[in-house]
């Protein structure tokens, strides 16, 4: 029922395998498929020690459901927090023409 | 069924030890979650600057150390490793060589720190601080003040949850010595090791961003 | 009797009250309905405090001159009003009260799953509020609860311990947060499957993922902005390369499931209360418990409406609107089948009901003042007015201070054997819903003509809805102060009651108050709660 240090060992030797990849990876220049490629494989990665080492595997699959839940609400909290400031100063078509101001309101004597 | 002593740990709440190692896992996977939540405000800070400052923050990457990065993830990685060794010992009814184990991640988490220490320290001495005084003469742009300024906030709130898990480990380590926990009870050990592995689960996104993506 | 079930350890009429009753027994307490009532006694002075700002305020704008105070210590007042409320008092308000008390006994369980955490939790609030009322004390903040940079990181106040309290409240809001989680998942008693869920629990349960998730990202932006208060660390300094729109994601993707975190354990309250007092079974059970978990995930998802004229992207903006109005949705479908449960159903006129059609109509303009906000094009002319107060007020006061009212009415009985006085319940309960409107229908009107929040001073022309405003802010605070007192009263000479609504909601089938860990025997579910057409209640207590 409990993996074997066997499973251990695998986990731990897949994990320095990915993380080989990426470092030959990050030498070579590949723009944006690059940090895409990088961010999948640090993926796989946290993958691996969530099942292997954090027991997901063996264990209810609530436990799965709560890391799921949150990560779910990060990707979408960091996609569209950068989605704004990534578009920010994209114009959409041209500026309507100002409209005359109102009359300002009275105010009182401010002290 | 014969009426048994109830094992001492026990809580009369609880029907059997099985619903409250079950119960307390949950409540710590929910607190990771939350841990997750916390990093993820700064990676959101990241992910938008980067957007923001594209071309910079490529350039900074270039600055900080490739091979000390790589040094690190591969310390954290091994003492996930150990850990989990750990862990399995004590389920095993074998507390001394958990023992072993579980000072085998803590020495690995206290070199972590130590390479950390130094590479902040060459990075003083390159003038690179974070926010107002930062006065890295390579690198004037604004976008590298806060590509290192977030790197400071990152790696340093990581190294603080790591200086969090090394006293929590040191502390189950010394109960594992005392024989507190056993094969029937070792929930202490399994937290610390949930903890411990979501500690590297943050630095191998750290990695990426701070020393990999050029 | 009393007397007797205290001396008495195995007297069958014992209760949580009478087991030890010293000072360092309640203090020290891992009873999850002690602390309960310990956390319902700090709320009580945390909710006069926020009030107190607020009527200092109301008094301010009596005139349309800065006149009781400078218009630097109106920014303050603002600001510790809206802390205290907010921090100090809605956010922990029925999930640390009503819930703490209430969920395991209406899961069948003896405790909670984390008793010692749970003690945590109120100290760690206790801290919390001693934290922020040291950095009142030292002049507070002048920054509003919002605490936008550039000038939060600039202003000369002490913001950094009032940072720091909010920051150790949220500590506390999390660990009850995990206690309520887990416990759901992991102590129902037998046959309560998760469709047979009290809807009280359904909300404070989907209550409780926002406050787990949702609170460290408040925790990072609030430290964010101490680190560049205290150390020029200017993550959102546009000379440092930072953005300060940023901080507002970051801040108001806490904030906006923050204010479900306040509407949702009202809505499970309102739940209960109408299938009780209309003596008959909810209308529809999924759709009161989906609808709450819908509220939940999509209210996370919302929160770019704070930020329409921030100059975000038209499609974000558009994004953030259509699911504004989707969240709403969940909203009215709650409406609908909590009338749908009252329309022929043998009504009790009783002062909890009379809270709810309190809740109904104030929460339904908050509703409607909602989904209209979230239409970005009429938000522009609408932001920053006192529109947007009034609209908040609806549903934070109109809303969840209604249904807290409701639920301690409904529950006085369960929490200590007695009723309460019923005549000065009622005419405190005409109080608080008249004194409301009349303090907060006005802020629609004033908004919309143009009215801009957070000032001192206003055009002479407004003035008549701002003494309005005022007047019904005193007919409010009579109402509350009259029904604490009838509450009170109510627990020291009441009269002694076990289930005065006839209710078959699962609370009820213990004694009241409950024995210490809950029940005499062990509780078996057979069906759904609050079933009134069966001739037996859907429990079997052995």
């Amino acid at each position: 029922m409990h993996p074997s240090p066997r499973s251990y060992v695998a986990t731990w030797a897949a994990l320095m395998l990915l993380s080989g990849i990426t470092l030959a990876l990050a030498r070579v220049p590949l723009g944006e498929p690059g940090t895409v490629l990088a961010l999948g494989l640090a993926s796989a990665k946290a993958l691996l020690i969530a099942v292997f080492f954090m027991h997901l595997i063996e264990q209810r699959s609530v436990n799965a459901l709560f890391l799921s839940i949150a990560l779910v609400l990060v990707l979408a909290f960091v996609a569209l927090s950068a989605m704004d400031v990534g578009t920010r100063g994209d114009a959409v078509g041209e500026l309507p023409a100002p409209v005359a101001a109102p009359e300002p309101a009275r105010l009182s004597k401010v002290r | 069924m014969t009426t048994a002593v109830p094992h001492p740990r026990l809580q009369p709440h609880f029907e059997d030890l099985a619903k409250q190692a079950h119960a307390a896992r949950l409540g710590m996977w929910l607190f990771l979650a939350s841990e997750l939540l916390l990093f993820s405000a700064l990676f959101a800070l990241y992910a938008s600057y980067r957007a923001g400052h594209h071309d910079v923050f490529r350039e900074a990457v270039h600055h900080t150390s490739f091979w000390l990065g790589a040094a690190m993830t591969g310390i954290l990685i091994t003492s996930s490793l150990a850990m989990a060794l750990a862990l399995h010992a004590v389920r095993d009814g074998r507390p001394d060589r958990s023992v072993r184990w579980l000072c085998a991640c803590i020495g690995l988490g206290a070199l972590f720190l130590v390479v950390k220490a130094f590479e902040y320290t060459e990075h003083f001495r390159e003038g690179i601080f974070p926010g107002i005084y930062y006065a890295y003469p390579e690198l004037p742009h604004p976008g590298a003040v806060v590509f290192f300024t977030l790197y400071y906030l990152m790696t340093g709130l990581h190294a603080v949850h790591v200086i969090g898990g090394l006293n929590v480990l040191g502390s189950v380590a010394r109960s594992t010595g005392r024989r507190r926990y056993d094969a029937t009870y070792h929930t202490p050990v399994e937290l610390a090791g949930l903890y411990w592995h979501l500690v590297d689960m943050i630095w191998i996104f750290l990695w990426p961003a701070f020393y990999l993506l050029r | 009797m009393r007397a007797d079930a205290l001396r008495d350890p195995g007297h069958p009429r014992r209760s949580y009250l009478d087991e030890d009753v010293s000072l360092r027994s309640w203090l020290l307490t891992t009873d999850h309905k002690r602390i309960g009532l310990l956390f319902l006694g700090a709320l009580s002075g945390t909710l006069a405090l926020g009030g107190i700002f607020a009527l200092l305020m109301r008094l301010e704008l009596l005139s349309p001159e800065p006149s009781l105070v400078e218009p630097q210590t109106y920014n303050r007042l603002f600001t510790w009003h809206g802390v205290i409320m907010v921090w100090l008092f809605l956010i922990p308000s029925i999930p640390t009260t009503l819930g703490n008390v209430l969920l395991p006994i209406m899961i069948g369980a003896r405790e909670i799953a984390f008793p010692r955490l749970n003690l945590a939790s109120f100290w760690v609030y206790v801290l919390g509020v001693a934290v922020t009322l040291v950095g009142m004390a030292a002049g507070g903040t002048d920054t509003g609860w919002t605490f936008y940079p550039p000038y939060s990181s600039r202003t000369p106040t002490s913001v950094v311990p009032i940072l720091m309290g909010i920051f150790i409240l949220g500590i506390s809001s999390m660990l009850s947060g995990i206690n309520f989680i887990v416990t759901t998942h992991t102590m129902r008693t037998e046959g309560m499957h998760w469709l047979r869920l009290p809807l009280f629990v359904w909300n404070v349960y989907a209550t409780s993922w926002i406050m787990v998730l949702a609170t460290p990202v408040l925790a990072m932006a609030l430290i964010l902005i101490a680190v560049d208060h205290g150390f020029g660390l200017g993550v959102f300094d546009p000379s440092q390369g930072g953005d300060p729109i940023l901080y507002q994601h970051l801040f108001w993707f806490y904030s906006h499931p923050a204010v479900y975190i306040m509407i949702l354990p009202g809505m499970g309250v309102v739940g209960e209360v109408v299938a009780a007092m209309a003596h008959k079974n909810w209308i529809s059970y999924e759709a009161l418990a989906f609808s709450a978990v819908g509220i939940a995930a999509v209210g996370f998802l919302t929160w770019g409406h704070h930020m329409f004229v921030s100059g975000m992207l038209a499609l974000d903006v558009g994004i953030f609107g259509i699911l504004s109005m989707l969240v709403a949705i969940f909203s009215a479908i709650k409406v609908i089948v909590w009338t749908g449960t009252l329309y022929r159903g043998s009504i009790a006129l009783e002062v909890p009901l009379f809270y709810v059609f309190g809740f109904l109509f104030l929460f339904g303009f908050g509703g409607m003042t909602g989904v209209a906000l979230a239409s970005t094009s009429v938000d522009i002319h609408w932001h920053d007015t006192y529109f947007v107060v009034g609209h908040f007020h609806l549903i934070m006061v109109g809303g969840t201070l209604t249904a807290f009212l409701a639920g301690l009415y409904y529950w006085l009985p369960k929490l200590c054997g007695r009723m309460y006085a019923r005549r000065a319940a009622f005419v405190a309960m005409l109080l608080v819903v008249f004194g409301f409107a009349f303090t907060f229908f006005p802020h629609l009107l004033l908004g919309n003509a143009g009215m801009p929040r957070r000032y001192a001073a206003y055009p002479e022309e407004f003035q008549v809805l701002h003494v309005i405003s005022t007047l019904g802010s005193w007919m409010l605070t009579a109402g509350l102060v009259l029904a604490v007192l009838n509450l009170i009263h109510g627990w020291r000479r009441g009269e002694p009651a076990d289930n005065p609504w006839d209710s078959r909601g699962i609370e009820w089938s213990t004694a009241s108050p409950p024995p210490k860990h809950n029940f005499a025997g062990r509780l078996t579910v057979l069906d759904r709660p609050h079933q009134y057409w069966a001739d037996e209640p859907p429990w079997r207590l052995e």
